[in-house]
């Protein structure tokens, strides 16, 4: 689990922009590292009929992502609230500057947590998998968090809610749905997690929204 | 049955409630869906087959499927499935004990989440109520000590019956939201009668929890793990052996209560009967400790510890200004600020003619307890104010205080009992001070009794032995003194001591002050209370600890001041360095850096204030934001030359209030749903700097909230932030209402997922694409 820094730089508009900035990113990096207690949950489903299990995500993008695929694993990961409670600490010290960057990197964090456990995911339970495809991308609508967390137990197991708006809490956290492609690990495919996850979001405005032309070779392979 | 057939029951053997209903229920009829408990009406079958399956195998204890019922989860239809599977438990199980099933809400509560206490309550309560005809509550599963606290409430409040509780600890010996095995005892202890710990782990993992646990409180220690970790495809590892070889060790550490829970089977709960049948109860292993706490921080009274003194308007301005604006985000930085200073404990207090007490200082406690920490002393002379922060307080904290007159005593111990508070206990009675150590001693030794007539021991009672000022009063420091050694000797009291109060009304007051705590901690002051930013007073306290062997080898000092010299100027945590000289204040600001030093400096060489925030600051401002929107300067930019500005502001406005009038104001808020909200204080900042008085709701803030605060300050402009699709609504609902209510006033709004057409769709007036957007229409509707 590591922040890589030019994601953050990405998420913080492209630059920094001098010594002090820099060094306070780096330590904003170590603060979010220190607080942060990663955890995560997964499970394993058939799939037939495009239902996961007994499950139906209601959506055409998740059926899509799952075409051809027997099973799938439900997967939920969180930091914990660590890094939040840093961050109001920071806000009402004034130090509007330290929470930006604490959240920037927390969201790094939790991403590359994620990205790690699916890939451990694939070589322990030995399958190869479609990248991780969450509520809110494409048609998948955000209510789902709820089933996801209910089907995984998020509660118990790691600490995950879902709110009344249907936010995850603590808010560095993921859930997502995986195809299983074949069965056997293949290193080659797993890089895939979240290359392709921009451009099957709606928000098309999204100031984070990543051009196509970035996603280079995983993106090509399809 | 009775409760204390239920209390004897378990006192004379080893009591083994049944094992999981959910894992059991899946097994029976597949995935339950959201709410497994409809199955009490429409699979009655199902579950007294369950139930009776763990009655023959020998529980002592059923336990009923109430566990996710509750009207946050169920709804209206919570009570009615309550009342049936007590009922159909009932039935299986004629000769048994029947638990009343109490789960977690199954929402997270503040401040990570955005459940309240009162919420968790009324839910807790329906629960309880409808639970009646049980034998006993088994609160479970828990992870959050506010939501533990507001189930154990409702259960003393609505019921008679015996309360378990369970919290589910992860492998760092901690819950989910922090709490450690040691701040669960020590606040859960005094509201139920038996603790413990269930689901999460394994028996096996489980026992470093338990086998520390069993020394941290005087109730019997419940626990009913998993059957280990399931695997992806939901199978659990611990069969009934292995389960049963565990049980044994548990029952060695000293377990009255055991049971099972998520994958254990009737068969796991047989092999735990045989077990328990051929072992009697072992002695408590309880060992007493003076201590306090809040949810995931213990604080022992086993050496000097320091009690925050400056979250108090009494005498300080901006404090009083603050907490009569609603503005808790200042008491907040005093809370960081103490804490990274090296306070223990703070004082919370709230004490201002005029202000509702109760609910001011409620709110303190709650908006102190998101940013540190630290245990809290909640310090109020009006019985209710204690009461409410008590409450929703998620921890062991110290009432400060009761005095020696009857009155105090018969309102205040109550409290301190039935919270199980510590509680500060001032020399003073109907007759006044008392001149000698004698009378100040006579007053203590009094508050202890009654104290013990409330079952409140001695450890937990914290003698105030009173500083008089020896300004007035010069031998009344011998006679304090004088008291806490007495009293020290004669009691396992601690004793707590407001020092600065010493030397009031004199010149030079902190050499005096210091001279003064250094004696008190000879005399055998266990908590001072003073301001630990004062480097003084924790240079004092180190080095008695050094005297005293406390700080083993000199370690801590060696630590604290090797390279230092000890300073002698108030500290205040962030912001303090200084690598800055000979930069006038626009760069600095340009540039980001800290900006405190230099304002003070040039305000001190006579540079008239206003000529600072219009020559300097503003420009600065000026400059980088032109930089930030034509692609020159980065968001890390603008917001540390943000903060710059604004700790120098903050110094401006301190010297001379009139420098830093307001250009307008501006309400602020996250919408009811939504609890992202670093956008949005972003643009507070920004906005502050440009002039303008922000009124901050904070997040989650429902339609009404905004409308009453704009119309209260008159705002002509207000800001709505919103991140995700499912809070727009709520953002158009508190957009209508504005429209209804406060008609002058413009709404701008911002988030993630809004974009110029949504915010028109909506009806806001502006959208807002990032913070400065926010200013440029401020400046539209007040004028730059």
């Amino acid at each position: 689990m590591k922040v890589d820094r030019k994601e953050m730089l990405r998420y913080l508009g492209g630059g920094t922009g001098g010594e002090y900035t820099d060094r306070r990113i780096e330590e904003a990096i170590a603060l979010a590292e220190r607080v942060s207690a990663p955890r995560c949950v997964f499970r394993h489903f058939d799939v037939s009929d495009d239902r996961i299990g007994s499950y139906d995500p209601e959506s055409r993008d998740v059926n899509s992502l799952l075409r051809g695929c027997r099973a799938a694993y439900l997967f939920a990961a969180t930091i914990g609230s660590g890094a939040e409670k840093e961050e109001e600490k920071a806000f009402v010290c004034g130090d509007t500057l330290g929470a930006v960057l604490l959240d920037t990197a927390a969201s790094c964090l939790i991403e590359s947590y994620a990205d790690e456990m699916c890939e451990k995911l694939a070589r322990d339970e030995n399958v190869t998998l479609t990248a991780r495809f969450s509520c809110g991308y494409g048609d998948y609508p955000l209510s789902h968090q709820n089933d996801i967390c209910r089907l995984l137990d998020t509660r118990r197991r790691i600490g995950l809610y879902v709110s009344e708006g249907g936010m995850l809490m603590p808010r560095k956290s993921v859930t997502a749905v995986m195809g299983v492609l074949a069965d056997g690990y293949s290193p080659a495919d797993v890089s895939r997690h979240t290359a392709d996850k921009c451009m099957r979001c709606a928000a098309k405005n999204c100031a984070y929204r990543k051009a196509e032309q970035t996603y280079g070779e995983n993106n090509e392979k399809k | 049955m009775k409760k204390s057939d239920f209390l004897s029951f378990i006192n004379s053997r080893i009591t083994v409630f049944d094992g999981a209903f959910g894992t059991e229920l899946q097994r029976a009829v597949g995935d339950p869906g959201t709410l497994p408990e409809r199955l009490n009406i429409e699979r009655p079958d199902v579950i007294r087959q369950i139930h009776r399956r763990y009655a023959e195998a020998g529980a002592d204890v059923i336990t009923a499927n109430t566990f996710g019922a509750n009207p946050l989860k169920a709804g209206e239809r919570a009570e009615e499935l309550i009342r049936a599977a007590v009922r159909l438990a009932r039935e299986s199980a004629p000769d048994k004990f029947i638990a009343l099933d109490v789960g977690p809400t199954g929402r997270l509560a503040e401040p990570a989440g955005d459940m309240t206490f009162e919420e968790a309550y009324a839910s807790f309560a329906a629960v309880i109520r409808a639970g009646a005809d049980a034998d006993a509550i088994l609160i479970e599963t828990m992870s959050d000590m506010t939501e533990l606290r507001a189930a154990l409430l409702a259960a003393r409040e609505c019921s008679d019956l015996p309360v378990l509780a369970t919290m589910t600890f992860a492998e760092d010996m901690r819950t989910f939201t922090g709490v450690s095995a040691e701040c669960f005892a020590l606040a859960a202890s005094p509201l139920a009668d038996c603790i413990g710990v269930n689901c999460s782990l394994g028996p096996k993992e489980l026992l470093p929890v338990v086998g520390k646990l069993v020394t941290l409180t005087d109730k019997p220690v419940i626990v009913q793990p998993n059957a280990g970790l399931p695997d992806s495809h939901g199978n659990y590892p611990v069969d009934a052996d292995e389960f049963a070889e565990y049980a044994e060790k548990f029952i060695d550490l000293g377990v009255r209560i055991i049971g099972g829970c998520c994958g254990t089977t009737p068969e796991h709960t047989a092999r735990l009967a045989a077990a328990a049948r051929r072992r009697a109860p072992a002695p408590s292993k309880y060992i007493p400790a003076a201590a306090v706490c809040s949810a995931t921080k213990y604080v022992t009274v086993d050496r000097v510890r320091v009690i925050g003194e400056r979250i108090n308007p009494t005498g300080k301005k901006a404090m009083k200004e603050a907490l009569l604006g609603g503005d808790y985000s200042y008491a907040a930085r005093q809370a960081v600020e103490q804490a990274e200073a090296g306070a223990d404990i703070l004082d919370i207090n709230a004490g201002l003619p005029g202000i509702d007490e109760r609910k001011v200082l409620t709110e303190l406690v709650r908006r102190v307890a998101r940013v540190v920490d630290l245990p809290l002393q909640i310090d109020s002379s009006d019985p209710s104010a204690l009461e409410g922060a008590l409450r929703i307080y998620p921890g062991k904290a110290i009432i400060n205080s009761v005095s020696g007159e009857e009155k105090s005593l018969s309102a205040v111990l109550p409290l301190a009992a039935k919270y199980g508070a510590a509680v500060v206990g001032l020399t003073v009675d109907e007759r006044g001070v008392p001149g000698t150590a004698e009378e100040r001693v006579e007053i203590a030794e009094r508050i202890i009794s009654r104290a013990a007539e409330y079952g409140i021991p001695e450890r937990d009672v914290y003698i105030d032995c009173l500083t008089l000022t020896v300004g007035a009063e010069q031998r009344q420091a011998l006679h304090t003194l004088e008291a806490i050694r007495t009293i020290k000797s004669r009691h396992d009291v601690r004793t707590v001591l407001g020092v600065s109060n010493i030397s009031f009304g004199l010149p030079a007051r902190r050499p005096i002050n210091t001279a003064f705590l250094t004696a008190a901690l000879w005399a055998g002051l266990d908590l001072p209370i003073l301001n630990p930013n004062l480097p003084e007073n924790m240079q004092a306290i180190a080095a008695f600890n050094v005297l005293v062997c406390r700080d083993n080898g000199c370690a801590e000092w060696a630590r604290k001041y090797a390279d230092a010299n000890t300073e002698t100027t108030e500290t205040h945590g962030r912001g303090g360095i200084s690598a800055t000289d000979g930069e006038d204040l626009r760069s600095l600001v340009i540039r980001g850096l800290p900006s405190a030093a230099e304002t003070k400096r040039i305000l001190a060489e006579g540079v008239p204030p206003l000529d600072i925030v219009n020559g300097m600051l503003i420009p600065a401002l000026a400059a980088v934001g032109d930089a930030y929107e034509t692609g020159r300067a980065f968001l890390p930019q603008l917001l540390a030359s943000a903060d710059s500005a604004k700790e120098s502001f903050t110094v401006i406005r301190a010297a001379m209030p009139a420098a830093a009038a307001a250009k307008g104001v501006i309400v602020m808020a996250t919408v009811k749903g939504d609890v992202h909200d670093i956008g949005k204080n972003i643009a507070c900042t920004v906005l502050e700097n440009y002039g303008y008085k922000v009124i901050d709701l904070g997040k989650n803030v429902p339609p009404e909230d905004v409308a009453a605060a704009v119309r209260k300050h008159g705002a002509k402009l207000c800001g709505l932030s919103a991140l995700m699709t499912t809070t727009v609504p709520n953002m158009a609902e508190t957009i209508a209402l504005l429209r209804r209510e406060c008609p002058d006033c413009r709404i701008m709004v911002g988030g993630a997922v809004l974009t110029e057409d949504y915010a028109a769709d909506i009806g806001a007036d502006y959208y807002c694409k990032d913070a400065l957007a926010d200013v440029r229409i401020a400046e539209e509707i007040y004028g730059k």
